[in-house]
């Protein structure tokens, strides 16, 4: 084979490969890496019961586990943030006073949803974290707990990647609404109000 | 019969030759390549949600936003930006060696010929109007670049450990663009219109700034703006991939410089994005690509002769330098004839 035709063949051979490339990533991607088909609880059906570990904090400050079941008969509020998020961290002072000001009517548990960091290095944060007015995390009278790997809470709840966002649980432990962006301290009370 | 044949084949020769005459080049076919391979999730534009997979663990080269809905890699820039600001006390080392690799492997090359960023502006330049040329302005503007290294990428995310990717939050055009807008117009999503405000606002005023100052300035926001192209710049000397200039052959005629439109001092400089323009107009042979030597003959290297590609004002210059200063002129010649 003389020099010319060795260049274009290997031209062509590289040409291959990238097109190759190209097609399997594509299928790959679109076809077998998708994310599973999450079975998503509806607005409107019950939510089935589910546990989950806290983190050390006024709320729960032995950080025993946090079961749905114990909440029935109050309204649950499920709001999902993780600790980088500054939006989530921004809206939860209003998750704490509501918390506050409706005591045992209400339960509102704040989910972290990421599992980048290690658990202690959560908590740490959850210690270290201050809100705008100056008042620590650990201070805050709402239950911080992890969702997990295979409950994947947050994605059957309605989560589609966006952060923060804020489910409402009746006392009968029916999904009522599913908030996709930050709330304010005006309709977190006036969700929570419709369902007391 | 014969006339109208005639005029047909004039017709389907001048469609050829508008063909022959716009056929894209090698290295717009790799930069489309590369911004299809990094946003091969077709599913993602369809169901208006971001892929997940295991590969997002990983970087692409180029400024391609995570949050595309193709996207099937994470933004160098974008990933270094949040590990800075989670890391506490401990080094992002894994962000740190990926961009060191792509620096050393291929350099300034990514902007050249694997950044989707560099390819939509290079599109925008494309567009026919007055073009504002580089000059001394434009070669200090070209330093404000490090200044929003230095504080949006490293200070802010460093100071701040709540998460705030500044760069990312307050500039970044591909973020708006890829991330933001291909997102929105899915009608999937268009309960998420409610959610925007100021900030949303204020990146698309920059994105509608860089996309209007891309027409006529050459590459505006890669050459002013754009970080990873700074960082991707400290490795333009020892990178593997890109052109290099052979000081020997070298007769300063400064024609490279001239047929550059980057704000570069001289070839494969930190502004030089390697994209090859200057390798057919030197017309002493000076420069090549990096490791051509290993995969080409002398021979293999085409004289340089005037093509459509070669830039005219350049070619003015040649003229006019050879005619002012013979001595250089006659060097020319020497190498040619050579």
């Amino acid at each position: 084979m003389n020099r010319a035709k060795m260049i274009t063949a290997s031209k062509i051979a590289v040409c291959v490969l990238l097109i190759a490339i190209f097609v399997v990533a594509t299928v790959l991607v679109n076809v077998i890496y998708q994310e599973k088909e999450v079975d998503l609880y509806k607005i409107g059906s019950k939510c089935p019961d589910f546990e989950l570990s806290s983190y050390i904090s006024a709320g729960s400050p032995n950080g025993e586990n946090f079961s749905s079941a114990d909440a029935r008969g109050q309204v649950l509020v499920v709001n999902f943030w993780y600790v980088h998020c500054g939006g989530c961290i921004a809206e939860l002072p209003f998750f704490n006073e509501v918390q506050q000001e409706y005591g045992d009517e209400v339960k509102v548990i704040v989910v972290h949803a990421s599992d980048v960091d290690t658990k202690a290095d959560k908590q740490a944060y959850i210690n270290k974290l201050e809100d705008s007015s100056g008042v620590k995390f650990s201070d805050y009278a709402v239950t911080f707990v992890q969702d997990t790997e295979e409950l994947y809470l947050y994605g059957k709840l309605g989560g589609v990647g966006d952060f923060p966002i804020t489910i409402i649980i009746d006392k009968e432990g029916i999904i009522r609404s599913v908030h996709l962006s930050s709330m304010t301290k005006e309709s977190l009370t006036e969700e929570i109000e419709k369902w007391l | 019969m014969k006339f109208v044949d005639v005029k047909e084949k004039i017709e389907k020769n001048s469609v050829w030759q508008w063909l022959k005459n716009h056929a894209p080049s090698k290295r717009r076919i790799i930069q489309f390549y590369a911004m299809l391979l990094y946003n091969c999730n077709f599913k993602g534009f369809e169901s208006g949600r971001i892929y997940k997979g295991s590969t997002k663990g990983m970087c692409v080269p180029g400024l391609n936003c995570y949050s595309c809905p193709g996207a099937i890699g994470a933004c160098p820039l974008g990933s270094l930006q949040n590990a800075l600001a989670e890391s506490g006390n401990r080094l992002p080392a894994y962000i740190f060696g990926i961009i060191i690799m792509f620096g050393l492997l291929l350099g300034r090359t990514i902007c050249g010929f694997l950044c989707p960023m560099g390819l939509i502006q290079d599109l925008l330049h494309k567009i026919k109007t007055q073009k504002i040329e580089k000059s001394k302005v434009t070669r200090v503007l070209s330093y404000f670049k490090y200044f929003l290294l230095v504080v949006f990428v490293i200070t802010i995310p460093i100071m701040y450990q709540t998460g705030v990717p500044a760069f990312c939050k307050y500039i970044c055009p591909s973020g708006t663009l890829l991330g933001g807008i291909m997102l929105l117009i899915n009608p999937n999503n268009a309960d998420q219109f409610a959610a925007l405000g100021t900030l949303f606002t204020w990146k698309f005023l920059v994105l509608i700034v860089i996309v209007v100052g891309c027409v006529f300035i050459y590459r505006m926001f890669c050459r002013f703006l754009c970080p990873l192209g700074a960082i991707y710049g400290f490795f333009s000397k020892v990178a593997l991939l890109g052109v290099k200039l052979d000081k020997d052959k070298c007769t300063n005629c400064g024609l490279c410089i001239t047929a550059c439109k980057m704000d570069i001092k001289h070839v494969g400089d930190h502004e030089c994005i390697n994209c090859g323009a200057c390798v057919n107009v030197c017309p002493a042979k000076a420069i090549s690509w990096k490791g051509s030597q290993f995969i080409l003959r002398d021979s293999d290297v085409s004289s340089p002769v005037v093509t459509e590609k070669v830039d005219l004002v350049a070619m003015a210059n040649r003229a006019k330098l050879s005619s002012v200063n013979d001595e250089s002129g006659n060097e020319i010649n020497k190498e040619q004839n050579e």
